[in-house]
């Protein structure tokens, strides 16, 4: 859409060399939102922010009622805003899914929205100023340093992401607009952790690591000098495969809706879920949600007991309560042998 | 106001049976006062709540975002309205807004004071009474109040605790069966919420149609004497102060029978009714070596057997068993155990009632922040040269007058100036830095150290101070407890301490140093502090320095930091080495010696060191 942004060009998803947890877990939610994001974690250098930045490139067209500031979706009536709800008519137009970004020095106002100070002093006129979260809606909103974001904002992002709705009663100002985001984080635990809170309203969470092979570790730095270097030919250079992934995610989400459970794979979910003990339901709905997503990806239309390895291991382990001196992660083999057990492999 | 209409139903939430009957007791009876549901992430909490301007779709459902200024909550000065007028047009705040309906606030233990003493206000005279920018106004504001809240979050303010009639504690389901279905559900509604919605439209129809009759046929109950002596009875032997808990338990019963369509009241209905009122009244201070016997029995308690709620399709013919009026005044061990078990889960929360006040308290109340962030709450005049300005406020004064300028619609005159007030949660950071490694006497360090964490904690509350953990031990430095201001997430993150191994002093001091920095960075006006528990004994490290002198070199960054830091010598040998004196004095700390290492001595030491910290 924006042809002067051309010289902010990402580096490609698919030109990233290894973190095959991340990239399957941004994938994933690409194919079904509904999952609730992804919180990254890692050291520094690890490709977080370069893997969500470079989504935007392989994000797909949806459909948006024309002229919504919200991109309110023309086939959900359920979560259209006001002035969607009113209309008569919801013509659709095409649109794209967007990053916004959420930048920790951000203010209240910036977040939530504000009073329009110009339209009330020359014209008298109570008017809202949509903020980040009006423009997160439908989209990605993408929190570096999620770990450093001030409490306050915390507490108003955890409203928003638990209503779907962020609703503004400040200054005078009474509106409420649909705010249902895929909300992605990156973080360096070593600079703080992650209220419970908020650690659970993310879908998914991934460890990120440093590539230990040696010419995985290359790998990394050739592609990235020659990023750097030249970055419309590297671009250029990967665009087959660009292509090809957004049409495997295309596919992927239009199979979705068809992928289908038994009631054993729900049952996988509840067992464990109880078994170690997580809080809440949040686990096992995302669990399956997750589990749906895979074998759409994979292009199954049946959730197979490897969907539930996968999607367990993306889904579990920031739920459970850590105790100190272990580390916070699950054994993914432990996690296997649970679910073959269940499943009466 | 957004729009509930297609929110997830209230009748096809599964479980939470005692939660859907509280929330539908006080929309019978509204004169219960309120429901408080407690508990972890993901149990439905919001959905109930919300489910209710669903069930009800008559009575105003109004939520209260934690972000919500303080104008909006009580009312004011509509600028633009009173442009149009020529006069000042007042704009209802949500309190006026929830009249006759439910006002639903959620996360309660994290909405700012300057919100909470409106709504406790209201929520006892029922009027809400505008006094803003020369207006006077009142305007009648009952509701019934619904909070919802975390405790791992930090806790509730007693004042506020003792607002809600009814008092739910929530958890999530354990039967695989009913975690099945509730993940079906939860998938159906997602998939498509109108059909859902649709689909359980004859439920919710039929739910709505048993309140209503409750609701008629509540003033025609009969509540016998009997029953009246049972309630006084039970709060009595809860200690439960005041009359409110007598009366709460009576409203209740009373629902209860409506909801039962009884004729009367019954015993059953009160002892039932006491399982939700009795339990967060109940006013015995706990003591600190208690808490882990009251968790331990806390945490095995089994929910009780309550009547069907949830759904409409409840068995109108199962009568509940009348009890004989005769065997009055015996307390049923059941209820009690019942009762006592739900209080103990509470018990963590308000141990610190009636505590003596800590010197530095006064100070540490003030959580106006002076720099631009935080959060906006209310306003103020304007004086000096702040540069923060409340638009809304300012522009309302400026109302009160014309405009000469007739290209502006508003004129601002110095006199009309407001400056924002914020609020932010500050208050001093600690950081414990703990020796966990094999030295002597490492479990009776853990022991001492986590006991005068908790009772810090305790009086966190109205010092908002926060407290973390860092231990190390072998070769590594973990975050035992992150910066949290609730006892209740300090308990059960160090209710397992290991210890052992070697003794990396520098990587914890290392682990801490960069902790610190990045809440500075976090909580510009909060104080940062470090608290050292060691003998000052290093022998492992990270390089090929030597463990101690590395040690040395880092805790000299935190004295250029200008890092406040406690050492707390934990040495206990005959001959004497005193290394952590010289820890200390590298960081520039304040050094003591502990005699005994007990809860109550490393507690006294670091306060007395916070209140220099004020000072």
């Amino acid at each position: 859409m924006n042809h002067t942004d051309m010289k902010r060009m990402n580096f490609p998803f698919t030109a990233i060399v290894g973190q095959e947890d991340m990239k399957r877990a941004l994938l994933l939610n690409l194919i079904n939102p509904q999952i609730g994001g992804v919180l990254i974690r890692g050291e520094k250098g690890t490709a977080k922010s370069t893997a969500v930045r470079s989504l935007a490139d392989v994000l797909g067209l949806r459909l948006e009622v024309e002229g919504c500031p919200f991109s309110c979706d023309p086939n959900q009536p359920a979560h259209w805003c006001r002035e969607c709800r009113q209309r008569k008519d919801h013509p659709p137009v095409s649109g794209r899914m967007r990053v916004v970004d959420l930048p920790v020095s951000a203010t209240e106002d910036r977040l939530v929205g504000s009073l329009d100070i110009e339209q009330a002093i020359r014209r008298g006129e109570k008017q809202f100023e949509p903020g980040i979260l009006a423009q997160a809606n439908r989209n990605i909103l993408y929190v570096d340093e999620v770990n450093l974001l001030d409490d306050h904002l915390v507490d108003t992002l955890l409203d928003a992401a638990a209503m779907g709705v962020n609703t503004i009663e400040r200054e005078g100002v009474s509106y409420s607009h649909p705010s249902r985001f895929l909300l992605v984080g990156t973080m360096n635990p070593e600079e703080g952790d992650l209220r419970p809170q908020l650690i659970d309203r993310f879908g998914l969470v991934v460890d990120v690591f440093g590539e230990d092979d040696i010419r995985q570790r290359m790998e990394v730095v050739r592609r990235r000098l020659a990023f750097e270097e030249n970055p419309e030919s590297f671009v250029h250079a990967f665009s087959d495969q660009q292509s090809a992934l957004r049409e495997q995610i295309r596919q992927a989400q239009n199979r979705l809706p068809e992928v289908s459970y038994n009631e054993t794979d729900l049952e996988i979910a509840s067992y464990i879920a109880i078994t170690l003990e997580v809080d809440g339901h949040r686990a096992d709905i995302t669990m399956i949600k997750t589990a749906l997503a895979n074998a759409a990806f994979s292009g199954r239309s049946q959730v197979e007991l490897e969907d539930l390895i996968v999607a367990a291991n993306l889904a579990l382990p920031h739920r459970l309560r850590r105790r100190p001196f272990e580390e916070g992660r699950i054994n993914p083999q432990e996690i296997e042998e649970m679910i073959q057990n269940y499943a009466g492999l | 106001m957004p729009d509930y209409k297609f929110c997830f139903p209230f009748a096809a939430v599964l479980g939470q049976e005692k939660a859907k009957e509280a929330l539908l007791l006080a929309t019978v009876n509204p004169r219960v006062g309120g429901v408080l549901l407690s508990g972890e992430k993901g149990t439905a909490k919001t959905t109930l709540a919300r489910g209710l301007a669903q069930l009800v779709p008559e009575a105003p459902y109004i939520e209260v975002p934690l972000n919500t200024t303080e104008d909006r909550l009580i009312g004011g000065i509509d600028f633009s309205a009173s442009i149009v007028r020529g006069e000042p047009v007042l704009f209802s705040g949500l309190l006026s807004l929830a009249d006759g309906g439910f006002l639903y606030v959620d996360e309660v233990n994290l909405l700012s004071n300057a919100l909470i003493n409106p709504i406790l206000s209201v929520c006892a005279s029922g009027i809400n009474i505008v006094e803003r920018e020369g207006l006077t106004a009142s305007q009648p504001a009952r509701f019934v109040l619904i909070g919802s809240m975390n405790p791992e979050e930090g806790r509730l303010r007693p004042q506020l605790l003792d607002r809600f009639g009814l008092y739910v504690n929530i958890g999530s389901e354990s039967d695989v069966a009913t975690r099945r279905q509730i993940i079906e559900r939860r998938l159906a509604y997602e998939d498509d919420p109108l059909e859902f919605c649709r689909a359980w439209q004859n439920e919710t129809k039929r739910l709505r149609e048993k309140i209503i009759r409750a609701r008629q046929s509540l003033n025609k109950i009969i509540m016998p004497d009997s029953c009246l002596k049972w309630a006084s009875q039970l709060s009595t032997s809860a200690h439960a102060a005041g009359h409110r808990a007598e009366i709460v338990l009576c409203q209740t019963a009373l629902a209860i029978a409506a909801w039962n369509e009884q004729p009367q009241v019954c015993m059953d209905d009160i002892s039932l009714a006491a399982r939700y009122v009795l339990p967060h009244r109940m006013k015995e201070t706990l003591e600190a070596k208690d808490i882990a016997t009251a968790e331990a029995a806390a945490g095995e308690g089994s929910p009780k057997e309550a009547p069907d709620f949830g759904s409409a399709e409840m068995d109108e013919k199962n009568e509940p068993d009348r009890v004989d009026p005769t065997l009055d005044g015996k307390l049923d061990d059941e209820l009690w155990q019942d009762i006592v078990e739900l209080d103990q889960q509470l018990k963590l929360n308000l141990s610190s009632f009636g505590k003596v006040k800590s010197p530095g308290e006064g100070k540490r109340l003030k959580t106006a922040s002076n720099s631009r962030r935080g959060r906006y709450v209310r306003y103020r005049l304007a004086e000096g040269d702040a540069a923060d300005l409340a638009m809304d406020a300012t522009l309302r004064s400026a109302i009160r007058h014309g405009s000469d300028d007739p290209n502006l619609k508003i004129q601002v005159k110095p006199t009309d100036l407001r400056w924002k007030i914020r609020e932010q949660r500050t208050g001093v950071s600690i950081f414990f830095l703990v020796d966990a490694s094999g030295s002597m006497g490492a479990k009776q360090r853990m022991g001492a150290t986590k006991g005068a964490i908790l009772s810090l904690l305790n009086e966190a509350y109205q010092m908002r101070d926060s407290v973390g953990i860092i231990a190390f031990r072998k070769d590594r430095a973990d975050v035992l407890l992150p910066l949290t201001r609730s006892i209740d997430r300090a308990e059960k993150q160090l209710r397992s301490l290991k210890t052992g191994g070697t003794t990396p002093l520098s990587l914890g001091l290392k682990k801490a140093h960069d902790l610190i920095l990045a809440e500075r960075r976090r909580h510009r006006d909060a104080i940062h502090c470090l608290v050292l528990i060691s003998d000052g004994r290093a022998n492992y490290s990270q390089s090929e320095q030597d463990p101690f002198q590395e040690a040395i070199n880092i805790a000299k960054r935190f004295y250029h930091e200008k890092i406040y830091s406690l050492v707390l010598d934990t040495e206990s040998s005959y001959i004497r080495l005193a290394l952590a004196k010289d820890i200390a004095e590298a960081l520039g700390a304040q050094y003591i010696k502990l005699d005994d290492i007990t809860s109550s001595s490393i507690a006294s030491k670091v306060k007395s060191f916070l209140t220099n910290v004020y000072d």
